[in-house]
């Protein structure tokens, strides 16, 4: 079977991996802050004035940190999702060797598999670290208050907004047109985003070209982590059944007594009781929401203002 | 179908054969149909890797012109996997899906034919 093209989903002939034994992972994504508390925090980011380089209340700094942090999340679940689907391939290795004896070529293809799968993730990471930067870059639009020192930071800062954006874009519309996910539905739906009235300067000029633009990478990012929590999902579940028959159901049929059934009993329960999806998961969907909430609060000023 | 239900069928059809109950049936089986059931139950998870890394448009407008036989062939194999009467014919039906697949899935026809 001839090796395959870099890819996102669970290597050709590989497998799952063993969840882990810690109580770490959760059976679905679950908002880190209650609803009612997003709410607030919300309204309080939009009806913050919009000053300048004011502390670290300032939607504009709010905005640069949840970019920071969802770049730093989005690190932590695509190295994860790295390991599961390697984890998946060893599996399905050990599986297939059970019903027929491995050869060189298909392990090499499974191991190729896998490090195409890689390179597909560090792509989607390259993705997020642009757009961080890119954030960023919009933070500093918006700080540029010194008026001796307006012109000439303004000018630094859309120098690296518009080489961090032609990155994130390029990248983005690789993801939005070249892999079946993001699903196009999830990253197509994203609403007119309406700058606020207080919103001034180069940051509104930004925010008029760019919003829409911008809320559509924000959704590609989020539907890339519903995807990726789907493939993850799909390791571990494969992994979860060929540990349980390997490592649980045939020893209990050999014809030898369980040699330690201590350790058989431990076993079992981690395999039956280990969860299906993965914290790094959660917590990525989390600094997602997060993002797309104080782009909209950036970019609506004050609640008050907003339309 | 759409690229995602093609997506959420390849995830089912690779969890089931990779099921105990689906991979001690075929362990019980000879050299030659083990052999074959490793080598598609592989080339179900390429095709499942391949669908999520293909041309979106491409994938929706190939999955628009087979459909018919498409999802035929993945009921035939639904039911002969739920079944698991005979080894050989779930293998043939299992051959017919990945063939199907071959004309919208970019890439599996390498594997298949």
């Amino acid at each position: 079977m001839p090796a395959k093209s870099a890819r996102i989903a669970p290597a050709a002939r590989a497998a799952p991996r063993l969840p882990p034994k810690s109580g770490r992972v959760i059976l679905a994504a679950q908002p880190r802050i209650p609803v009612s508390h997003r709410l607030a925090l919300l309204v309080l980011l939009t009806a913050l004035p919009l000053a300048p380089g004011c502390a670290t209340t300032n939607p504009y700094v709010a905005f640069a940190d949840a970019g920071s942090a969802y770049a730093a999340r989005l690190d932590e679940v695509l190295i994860a999702a790295e390991k599961s689907g390697i984890d998946a391939t060893s599996w399905r290795l050990l599986d297939s060797d059970g019903l027929s004896n491995t050869t060189v070529q298909a392990y090499t293809e499974s191991s190729d598999s896998d490090r195409a799968r890689a390179a597909v993730l560090r792509r989607l990471r390259h993705h997020g670290d642009v757009l961080a930067r890119y954030f960023g870059g919009l933070s500093q639009l918006a700080s540029t208050d010194a008026p001796q020192r307006a012109s000439d930071a303004a000018g630094k800062a859309h120098g690296a907004i518009e080489t961090a954006w032609n990155d994130a874009s390029a990248l983005g519309e690789g993801l939005r047109t070249n892999l079946a996910f993001p699903p196009a539905q999830a990253v197509t739906e994203t609403g007119k985003v309406i700058v606020g009235q207080i919103v001034k300067g180069a940051l509104r000029k930004e925010l008029e070209l760019r919003g829409d633009l911008i809320a559509r990478e924000i959704a590609t990012q989020e539907a890339l982590l519903a995807t990726i929590a789907d493939t993850v999902s799909h390791d571990l579940r494969i992994g979860q059944a060929v540990a349980e028959r390997l490592l649980v159901l045939d020893p209990l049929l050999a014809d030898a007594p369980i040699s330690s059934p201590e350790s058989w009993v431990a076993t079992r329960q981690r395999i039956l009781t280990a969860e299906q999806t993965i914290e790094e998961v959660r917590a990525a969907r989390a600094a997602a929401r997060a993002l797309r909430e104080t782009f909209e609060a950036l970019a609506s000023g004050t609640a008050g203002d907003s339309k | 179908m759409t690229p995602n239900d093609l997506i959420d069928a390849l995830r089912d059809l690779d969890r089931e054969l990779h099921s105990t109950r689906v991979t001690t049936f075929y362990r019980s089986q000879d050299d030659e149909s083990r052999a074959r059931f490793v080598g598609l139950r592989g080339y179900v998870a390429q095709a499942l890797a391949d669908a999520l890394h293909a041309q979106l448009d491409e994938l929706a407008t190939a999955l628009q012109q087979h459909d018919a036989e498409l999802s035929e062939g993945l009921a035939d194999l639904k039911r002969a996997v739920r079944g698991l009467n005979d080894a050989v014919k779930t293998l043939n039906i299992l051959g017919d899906v990945l063939t199907a697949l071959s004309k919208v899935v970019p890439g599996v026809l390498d594997h298949v034919l």
